[in-house]
């Protein structure tokens, strides 16, 4: 039997398929989280920093290693959100060791103050007050783990893979800090 | 003591923790609780407006770069080539392995036996009062002789084992085995008579045979002084089975027997003239008889003298043509099926050889890799929380 392979004939049309990578299941839009993580992820390396200028910097500093990283990001290890708020804690750290100390409060108390309306009364400027003496009175981790779940709205998971601990241990931590800043809150005059 | 993980299941505690959840969401049943929520929040920095449209417009331009132009190529090199080993992690494991693998066949080459069945040895000079004896060379170990280790006949006119000695007196002896078809071992024959008279050498006896497998030798005498060069001749007429040079420093005894004569000669020279002088019958039967002495002994000497110039002068070469096959022979140039699959027997055993080594290799970097990475990261880890609890 004589089979000979040829070559196909009349062929008109092409259909290209554009083929997904491999990693499309690792791949996110980044300006996305971008957008929704900017002002929280600042709020929580401010609380950590609590200096404007550096809060500023190590944000900039952290997205910037995100935008870099991205194509090494694996959902196995958790959520973007998670993933870049490790970052920036890492970048925060970081910026903790070259200071070797603590900045002075930079979070100017008047933009928070300037944030009750005058409408709200005295009342409410005591309260913020209260609960502003209460979270300068929490050690910085307890302030971070504040910042993690107040500010940056992440899952007590999500806080544990930023942090390094597990799921349970972040609760318990969280909790603790919960129950310390309502006290300090009931305590302060 | 309670670790923090038992606290989980705790009702209070996950009650709690649901609430938080509840009042972050804007919808506790606590009334407090949402309000220090509210409070919380009402805490948190904002970032200022400049500091925003600059972050903004940094992330829709991709993170330029902001730095001098003088290093812009070299960063962008070194971007390149992160990308690139960023991208494609799995090819570092296999980089390393190919360097390693490839330092191992460099190794494992060079540990490896020289192949071929053929040998190539060379002894080095044994002067007499360092035992005298020649030492012979086939298959000797490197302690025995150090030149040996190099796999390069040293050659006999620049070897240097008497420094300081001029007109050193050196015997020189070489044996040469070559195969060659049996069909081709008479032309090869001639050729070796060829190379010899080409070289100005003399062929003290040759033995060709023709029956049977065939074979020649041939014991031949060359100027030391071209003692390399007619080996590399008869090297190349055929396949080299084996090679072997001795080489005796005999100047000592040579320089004795010179001394000897000298002084005889001399004594000679004063017997004739006290025989010259002689007054009576008894003195003159007494010195011609001392003459007579002296004069054997002279000539006994001289004779020896010849005979040990005439051996250091000319080098002894034995060569022997063993019948071999086909493949052997040098100059048939052919290529046969059981000679390749010996080749790639030996490849085999080279790339397996180098592939134990480069996993000898490998496995210990490797390991050493993963401790040192995971110390370092523990110990950048350590200092970060150090760095938290010290500003707290």
């Amino acid at each position: 039997m004589d089979v000979r392979w040829r070559r196909s004939r009349g062929v008109t049309e092409t259909l290209a398929v554009a083929i997904p990578p491999d990693t499309a299941e690792e791949a996110f839009d980044f300006e996305a989280l971008y957008r929704a993580s900017r002002d929280d992820l600042y709020a929580y390396v401010a609380s950590l920093l609590r200096d404007r200028a550096a809060a500023e910097d190590v944000t900039a500093q952290a997205f910037e290693r995100a935008f870099r990283r991205r194509g090494s990001f694996s959902r196995r290890r958790g959520e973007p959100r998670a993933w870049l708020f490790g970052i920036a804690r890492n970048a925060a750290l970081d910026e903790l060791r070259r200071r070797g100390r603590t900045a002075a409060l930079d979070v100017d108390p008047e933009d928070v103050e300037a944030q009750a309306a005058p409408e709200d009364g005295a009342e409410l400027a005591l309260r913020r007050a209260t609960v502003r003496t209460a979270l300068a009175g929490l050690e910085l981790r307890e302030r971070e783990l504040v910042a993690l779940k107040f500010f940056g709205g992440l899952s007590n998971g999500e806080v544990a893979r930023v942090i390094g601990v597990s799921e349970s241990n972040a609760g318990t931590l969280i909790h603790r800090t919960l129950k310390k800043l309502r006290e300090a809150c009931h305590a302060t005059p | 003591m309670r670790r923090p993980d038992q606290t989980e299941a705790d009702p209070t505690v996950a009650r709690e923790l649901a609430e938080l959840e509840a009042a972050l969401r804007g919808g506790s049943a606590d009334p407090a609780l949402n309000d220090l929520v509210r409070e919380v929040r009402a805490q948190r920095a904002e970032p200022g407006e400049a500091f925003r449209r600059e972050l903004d417009e940094r992330v829709r331009a991709g993170f330029p770069r902001r730095r001098s132009a003088l290093g812009a190529g070299l960063r962008a090199r070194a971007r390149a080539l992160r990308g690139t080993l960023g991208t494609r992690r799995m090819l570092l494991p296999a980089m390393g392995s190919a360097a390693a693998l490839l330092l191992a066949v460099v190794v494992g080459a060079s540990l490896l036996p020289s192949g071929g069945g053929s040998e190539e040895t060379t002894t080095g000079l044994a002067a007499p009062q360092d035992g005298g004896a020649k030492r012979e060379a086939g298959g000797g170990s490197a302690a025995q002789a150090p030149e040996e280790t190099s796999g390069v006949a040293t050659a006999p006119g620049t070897t240097d084992v008497a420094p300081g000695r001029r007109d050193r007196r050196v015997e020189r002896e070489a044996q040469l085995t070559l195969s060659a078809a049996p069909d081709q071992i008479g032309d090869l024959a001639d050729d070796v008579i060829a190379v010899t008279d080409r070289i100005g050498g003399i062929v003290v006896s040759s033995s060709v045979q023709s029956r049977g497998g065939g074979g020649a030798s041939f014991e031949l005498r060359v100027p030391s002084a071209r003692l390399r060069e007619a080996l590399g001749l008869y090297s190349k007429l055929a396949h080299v089975e084996s090679r072997t040079e001795n080489a005796q420093d005999v100047t000592q005894a040579f320089l004795t027997i010179q001394e000897r004569l000298d002084e005889l000669t001399a004594e000679r020279r004063g017997l004739l003239r006290q025989l010259a002088t002689a007054d009576t019958r008894n003195q003159t039967e007494s010195l011609r008889a001392r003459l007579r002495l002296a004069n054997g002994e002279i000539a006994s000497l001289r004779t020896q003298l010849n005979r040990a110039r005439e051996r250091t002068d000319f080098a002894r070469v034995a060569v022997a043509i063993e019948p071999g096959t086909e493949s052997a022979a040098g100059g048939s140039g052919t290529w046969t099926p059981g000679d390749a699959v010996q080749t790639a027997r030996r490849i085999f055993e080279v790339l397996g050889a180098a592939a134990v080594l480069a996993l000898a290799i490998i496995a210990p970097l490797a390991l050493l890799a993963l401790l040192a990475a995971g110390s370092l990261r523990i110990a950048r880890r350590r200092r970060r929380e150090q760095a938290l609890s010290s500003s707290s």
